[in-house]
């Protein structure tokens, strides 16, 4: 007899409730969160991942190298560059060859484009997590503009699959810098209204501000990268610790925003930065981007030497790491995928201990978690 | 044979009903032209003589206006209710969609979906009432109706004109009050008979809300009954005549503002019903028509509530004579309802303990030293 | 406007002073523990036996490395062993926030027992979801770990652990 069921029973108090915050809720995604309830206090937290989980690390060993690309973009279909740049990334650093530096600017255009696309979809869920209808809509409204941009230079909307090892698929039309200006200039403005209407709203101060406080400690311990790290005090991040893709030919050391708090608030605030921040870093590599080709020449298939290798970039989310062992064959041996939103689950119990239940949307969805990429 | 359910019953009669009510006046319209027109039979009222010439009919309308019937049945009482209810809920529609940067319903009826309420509500019929397994039957298909009647009779002590009115009594603020007490009971009943732990989670934050809040309009309300000297809604509205309650009780006129949002369950005080959070609070094992009719109720609520706030500071149907009174009273009214739509645009929603603290600690504050601002305004007007 | 850059596909020289460092303090107080694979800029792989991996990794700790990226095993049926593999990172010292220690062990396979090996859950606290991963996807027990559950597979799941190389996916 299969036992589907995880138990429910009362314990302690006969006022505690057992809560499953659980996939078909309007309040959390494909992800399942079972919280004991004690009056309006939550005590107890039991992260269930696990619902939309399909072999991707298991798919990729019978796929080949370009093949996988596609195959691997989809955990995170709205990050598409940041998961299918690390990829390219360690099969070049296998081969031992260099995309030409062409190439590299127009990753890392395609890179901050993605993050602003990321991050502009996780405003436009954050608005309404707290009940604020309008929030849903103007991010979403504007997202479609940068939407435009990249399928200026992808061919695609969302799931572009633009980088390939060797270099990009295809180079930028002409018009795309004036037009990227022009839009830059009026996403400026509209990050103003949104600052009014909705980040310095004072019910939005009272209802982050303080909530879900995960201290420097304690985020270096249970492994919280990217965004939600830097909002704990600790500047870390991958593309001025480890450059990448000719990171460091552009001066981004001011352009990564660090804050001290740890709570939601901070955390709000680091992706609402970082939106701006992105702008100013397409501005400089579009200013400094060289000329040449966009591709290496790659006859027949891919066929990378033996070898295994850990590569790791900062996609929107965090850090994404693979590691990939290769035995000189036509498909990789083993693909492990280490995805920012799977570090991310230890942080909830931690941030979300003795809060209401009002507080629980802000704060799980403050970490950014992304439920289809967590289950691979 | 198949047994039928309760629920196809009920399909079957809403059917056949709605087919004679499209069918007959097609049919019968042009019948009774004709026999009009040809002067076979005699009518009482010739329903062309009103049109041409209404002078000569009016005495017989003003009779059947003046009836209890009418008065409860047509205007100003349900049917009045209703419409304006169902006006509100496409003009929040439309506005919220203006705010947000898209259109709204657009689509049903030629210009800017204006018969979007029809369509929902025939959406609305046509669906299976759902009632769940382990909940109270009695209760849970009472609940929608008994909150309808409720809502209605607080709606029948609101004057709407010199003469207009439902009910008249010498206390009518304080039976108003005394009617709103039911509401937190219903919630709490239709909470705890849906038997769904969302629901009762949901059910317990309407309650505390609904206590919480109603204190601050009581004392708002009796500050305005010292102003005015009366208990008497009618009272209140001709003592307004010098000047309107809003500028000596600007304060009390906010205070009612925000516990009427309150009252209302509406942004930013949607905890009761808050969906990311407790999918849909005390609402959420109502579907198909039970919903409507428990939406509905909550407009008519609204426009109950800023009815009175229309009597209690806005000098109720007090206007120049161009238009007739009732005219003044629903404009008032309707601006009202629309300032109470707007903070749903920009605001996200409060938490139960910030809004408990907000209704317990400052609104009675503020509303005590309302009451002070009141017996000085009465002593100055008076003497 | 274009910067003159290198022409593609030419090493540079980088330098490897600071992983030379750090392998020279663990080797210091670890002897011979573990052997030094290899050191590549920016990457230190160790190989280990499985008796010794919670020294090293102590003594990795104490270092400077102190958040687990990401622990991997791997399925060789070719050598009839395991591999597991933790690569950490080291987030709060800036000096060595580029370096990434790669500490990889082998475990026999064999017929009767389960693959087990020490948990590094009392040495770094970010390496628990991973090795719950871990388990459930082949099989190898992390004595230490407080819960080994299912995370990611359905509830429901009688077959062998997925990612060993004797499961064959449906259809192919």
């Amino acid at each position: 007899m299969i036992n589907l069921s995880v138990e429910f029973d009362i314990k302690g108090k006969p006022s505690t409730l057992s809560l499953s915050i659980g996939p078909q809720h309007p309040g959390s995604g494909h992800f399942r969160l079972i919280i004991t309830v004690d009056g309006d206090i939550i005590t107890d937290i039991y992260p269930d991942p696990g619902y939309v989980h399909r072999g991707t690390e298991k798919m990729a060993e019978y796929r080949d190298y370009f093949q996988n690309i596609p195959h691997l973009e989809r955990p995170i279909i709205i990050d598409s560059t940041g998961i299918t740049l690390p990829f390219c990334l360690a099969i070049e650093k296998l081969m031992d060859k260099e995309a030409p530096p062409r190439a590299q600017y127009l990753r890392i255009i395609m890179a901050e484009l993605n993050r602003i696309i990321s991050h502009l979809y996780w405003l436009g869920i954050y608005g309404p997590f707290l009940g604020h209808t309008t929030m849903f809509m103007w991010p979403m409204g504007d997202r479609e503009l940068f939407i435009d941009l990249a399928e200026m230079i992808g061919g695609q909307r969302v799931t572009f699959a633009y980088t390939i090892p060797g270099g990009v698929r295809n180079d930028m039309p002409e018009n795309f810098k004036d037009k990227a200006l022009k839009i830059f200039d009026h996403f400026e403005r509209r990050l103003k209204e949104y600052d009014d209407i909705f980040i310095n709203n004072p019910i939005t101060d009272k209802r982050t501000k303080g909530i879900g406080v995960v201290k420097k400690a304690d985020a270096i311990d249970i492994g919280l990268t990217g965004p939600n790290l830097r909002a704990s005090n600790v500047k870390s991040d991958i593309r001025l610790d480890e450059p990448y893709c000719l990171y460091d030919e552009l001066d981004i050391k001011n352009n990564i925003p660090v804050l001290s708090e740890g709570d939601c608030w901070a955390r709000m605030m680091i992706r609402r930065i970082e939106l701006h921040e992105s702008m100013e870093i397409i501005k400089k590599a579009l200013k400094r981007i060289p000329d040449g080709s966009v591709k290496l020449p790659f006859r027949g298939a891919v066929r990378v030497p033996e070898g295994k290798i850990f590569v790791r970039t900062e996609a929107a989310r965090g850090v994404m790491g693979y590691y990939l062992i290769s035995d000189g064959g036509k498909t990789p041996y083993r693909v492990k995928l280490s995805v920012p939103s799977f570090r991310s689950i230890p942080g909830m119990p931690i941030a979300l201990k003795n809060v209401r239940i009002g507080d629980m949307p802000p704060i799980y969805w403050s970490f950014d978690y992304w439920p289809v990429e967590a289950d691979k | 044979m198949p047994i039928e359910t309760f629920e196809q019953f009920i399909k079957r009669i809403l059917t056949i009903v709605f087919w004679l009510l499209i069918i007959a006046p097609m049919i019968l319209a042009p019948i009774l032209f004709i026999v009009i027109e040809s002067g076979l039979i005699e009518f009482p009222i010739n329903p062309y003589a009103l049109i041409a010439a209404p002078d000569l009919i009016m005495p017989i309308q003003l009779e059947l206006m003046a009836s209890s019937f009418f008065k409860v049945v047509v205007f100003p009482g349900f049917t009045t209710a209703a419409l304006v209810a169902t006006v509100m809920i496409l003009f929040e529609r439309k506005f919220l969609a203006k705010i947000n940067l898209r259109v709204g319903p657009l689509y049903a009826g030629k210009f800017e979906g204006f018969l979007q309420p029809i369509a929902d509500l025939f959406k609305l019929i046509s669906k299976e009432l759902i009632i769940p397994k382990k909940a109270d039957k009695t209760f849970f298909v009472a609940i929608p109706f008994m909150l309808f009647a409720v809502v209605s009779a607080l709606l029948s002590v609101i004057p709407i004109g010199p003469s207009t009115y439902v009910a008249r009594s010498p206390i009518s603020l304080l039976i108003f009050f005394a009617i709103m007490g039911f509401f937190p009971i219903i919630v709490l009943l239709a909470a705890w008979s849906s038997s769904n732990k969302f629901s009762f989670i949901g059910g317990l934050r309407a309650l505390h809300q609904m206590i919480s809040y109603e204190i601050p309009l009581i004392l708002v309300a009796v500050s305005v009954v010292i102003l005015s000297g009366s208990l008497d809604l009618y009272q209140i509205v001709i003592a307004q005549k010098t000047v309107w309650f809003i500028i000596p009780m600007f304060l009390g006129a906010c205070i009612f503002y925000v516990a009427s949002l309150a009252e209302l369950e509406r942004i930013p005080f949607d905890m009761p019903e808050a969906d990311t959070e407790i999918v849909a609070g005390w609402l959420t094992e109502y579907s198909g028509m039970f919903f409507g009719v428990i939406q509905l109720a909550i407009y008519v609520k609204f426009y109950a509530l800023s009815a009175l706030f229309t009597v209690l500071f806005l000098g109720g149907w007090s206007g120049p004579g161009i238009l007739p009174p009732e005219a003044w009273f629903l404009m008032k009214t309707l601006i009202v309802m629309v300032f109470m739509i707007i903070p749903r645009g920009f605001n996200p929603r409060i938490r139960i303990d910030m809004m408990v603290k907000i209704g317990w600690k400052y609104l009675i504050l503020i509303s005590i030293i309302n009451l002070l601002i009141a017996i000085v305004a009465a002593s100055i007007l008076s003497g | 406007m274009s910067t003159p850059t290198p022409p593609s596909n030419v090493n540079v020289e980088v330098s490897i002073k600071k992983e030379k460092q750090l392998v020279e303090k663990m080797k210091n107080k670890l002897k011979n523990k573990f052997t030094l694979d290899s050191i590549k800029p920016g990457r230190i792989n160790v190989i280990v036996l499985p008796n010794n991996i919670v020294e090293v990794s102590k003594v990795a700790k104490s270092i400077c490395f102190d958040q687990v990226s990401s622990v991997a095993g791997t399925d060789f049926p070719s050598d009839n062993e395991f591999e597991v593999v933790y690569h950490v990172a080291c987030v709060s010292n800036s000096r060595y926030r580029n370096i990434i220690i790669e500490i990889s062990t082998r475990i026999k396979k064999s017929e009767t027992a389960k693959p087990v090996i020490n948990s590094l859950y009392n040495v770094w606290r970010s390496c628990d979801w991973h090795e719950k991963e871990t388990h459930e996807m082949l099989g190898i027990v992390f004595k230490g770990n407080p819960e080994l559950r299912r995370v990611l597979l359905p509830e429901d799941w009688n077959d062998i652990p997925p990612l060993r190389k004797d499961y064959i996916l449906p259809g192919r």
